[in-house]
């Protein structure tokens, strides 16, 4: 393990009955980096999150925090890691300043800092206008900011956030968003999502799973260099649908997605592409309007994995999360 | 384990958990004698039955309150308890407090001595309502009895509560665990019944030998049999739920 690793997980396996949810998964998650993680659902990213915090025993694998390896009895570790699970609940009788200073009780004997770092967490996540209220009566949002205010109670070198933006209206999804970039740098973060463009706008590395295996494990940046001009763009004045007949059946073409005039296709043969496309479009006297590769977008990378070459890893980008 | 136990403790108040038990010691503890005294003079006479009592006494109000203290107020701690742990097991809050630098085995201790607290504040309340009104009504109460039958009834009452919280983490399911309990309380008293021992020791039998011994007719000494039986019983329950609730 690293010296700047925070979390390592080696080989993880869970299986119930005769599903194999996570399936032989490792990963690093190094200090200070946000980590997004991301699968379709289904694909085992809550039982990985929930081995790497002890709540469930892998069948197979091991998990290391903080260099140490993971014991539920060891409260030194657990006090430097934050959690927020997919549908955070909390008592419903409790009011959330005194929900929070329970939780800091956890962390701290002296009952003058644990209150003050509740108020600080109250006015951090806008808890302070609902401090009257229950949590009974709280929104989904609500519920979500008091999630992420109790996560932070105990100042965490490691934040895992299950699903934190589902389920949100923009504008809380927008806060949550804005507060883990906030985070970035001071701890190092694993957010589990479905909603690529929240990764691709704030993580610094891509760990994808999918049916329970690892599919993807690279920096954001790596992804978008190793794969740019994957996808091409074709657009010419008309006739794009005898264009797009012709190309279908070509041995590079991956995918082909219609836009108006334009086709957007993704191919396995960048260098085959070039050559056949601009002469596929001279060859029915078409007008070429624009020919043009560009970096594939996060959604692109992960149908064209969880779809095309399911449960293959892409070796060439292993091992660089973290 | 403080920081769990307040909350545990605040969690029964605010959530009116505490008041229904307390409020049902209360409630038998003044019923009971106040039954035993009008009861005969508010039934009903026809040329067609009567109905015989004999003087009713101390005794007889003592044996009534301890009688309901086992029937009922015993079911209503079952059903209160019986979610202190295995109900909040699947709970997302659970999972937060699982992830938090706490001692599992704290967690399920601190729901213990919430509820075992809760139940004796209740028999304190209950036993000087019950000590008021029979001494007003029938007089000749002991006091020291009275002392003695408290200890005895909170050692069966909270076996019954490390049987629930037992139960609840092994099963899992709160109402399973609070039918197995009850259950299982009387059932653990009649296989004692088939040791060559005397009834004394079985715990349930701390109830009904109460009666005797707080209205003056029995020693103390004939509760000790069931309270050390209740006692080593409850640690023994306690412990491993504590290590069974680590290991989970």
């Amino acid at each position: 393990m690293s010296p700047d690793s925070v979390l390592e997980a080696v080989d993880l396996t869970k299986r119930f009955g005769n599903l194999t949810a996570v399936d032989h998964v490792s990963f690093t998650v190094k200090a200070g980096r946000l980590v997004g993680f991301v699968g379709p659902n289904g694909a085992g990213k809550t039982t990985t999150l929930k081995m790497i915090l002890g709540l469930l025993s892998p069948d197979e694998g091991v998990v290391f925090r903080f260099g140490r390896e993971a014991d539920s009895r060891d409260l030194e570790t657990l006090a430097r890691i934050g959690y927020v699970p997919d549908v955070p609940s909390f008592p419903e009788w409790m009011r959330p300043l005194e929900f929070l200073e329970y939780i800091g009780g956890f962390f701290s004997r002296d009952a003058e800092t644990v209150k003050k770092r509740a108020r600080e967490m109250m006015e951090e996540f806008g808890l302070e206008r609902l401090a009257g209220r229950k949590v009974e009566g709280f929104s989904r949002g609500e519920k979500q900011r008091l999630g992420m205010a109790q996560a932070m109670m105990g100042e965490p070198e490691l934040l895992v956030l299950d699903e934190p933006t589902s389920g949100l209206d923009p504008l809380g999804r927008y806060e949550v968003i804005t507060y883990m970039e906030r985070m970035k740098g001071k701890a190092a973060l694993i957010v589990s999502t479905h909603l690529l463009e929240d990764v691709e706008r704030i993580c610094d590395d891509v760990l994808m799973i999918d049916r329970g295996r690892k599919i993807l494990d690279a920096p954001l940046s790596e992804i978008k260099s190793f794969r740019e001009g994957d996808t091409l763009t074709v657009e010419v004045a008309e006739g794009v649908d005898r264009l797009a007949a012709a190309l279908a059946g070509m041995p590079w073409v991956k995918a082909i997605s219609p836009r108006g005039n334009a086709l957007e296709i993704m191919v396995s043969d960048k260098k085959a592409a070039g050559r056949e496309i601009p002469a596929a479009v001279a060859r029915f006297g078409l007008e070429l309007l624009r020919f043009e590769g560009r970096p594939p977008s996060l959604e692109e990378v992960f149908i064209s994995l969880t779809r095309g070459d399911q449960g293959e890893e892409r070796n060439g980008m292993r091992g660089g999360a973290g | 384990m403080r920081n769990q136990f307040r909350k545990d403790l605040l969690e029964m108040v605010r959530t009116y958990r505490g008041y229904v038990l307390v409020g049902a010691f209360v409630i038998f503890g003044v019923l009971s004698p106040v039954t035993m005294k009008v009861l005969p003079k508010i039934l009903p006479e026809s040329e067609e039955f009567q109905i015989v009592f004999k003087d009713t006494t101390a005794l007889s109000a003592a044996t009534q309150y301890f009688d309901n203290v086992a029937q009922v107020v015993s079911l209503i701690v079952v059903i209160l308890s019986a979610g202190a742990v295995a109900g909040k097991r699947s709970t997302g809050f659970f999972q937060i407090l699982l992830t938090k630098p706490v001692r599992r085995g704290e967690i399920v201790a601190s729901a213990f001595a919430a509820h075992a607290l809760l139940i004796l504040v209740g028999l304190v309340a209950g036993h000087a309502v019950f000590a008021l009104y029979t001494e007003w009504l029938f007089g000749g109460l002991s006091f020291w009895g009275l002392l003695a039958s408290l200890a005895a009834c909170a050692a069966a009452l909270w076996l019954l509560l490390a049987l629930t919280v037992f139960l609840g983490v092994v099963t899992r399911r709160a109402g399973l665990a609070g039918v197995l309990s009850f259950l299982g309380f009387f059932a653990l008293s009649l296989l004692l019944g088939l040791l060559p021992l005397p009834w004394e020791v079985a715990p349930a039998a701390l109830f009904s030998a109460s009666s005797g011994v707080v209205a003056g007719r029995d020693g103390i000494v004939v509760l000790v049999p069931g309270m050390i039986t209740a006692t080593v019983v409850a640690s023994a329950l306690l412990a491993a739920s504590m290590r069974l609730f680590e290991r989970n």
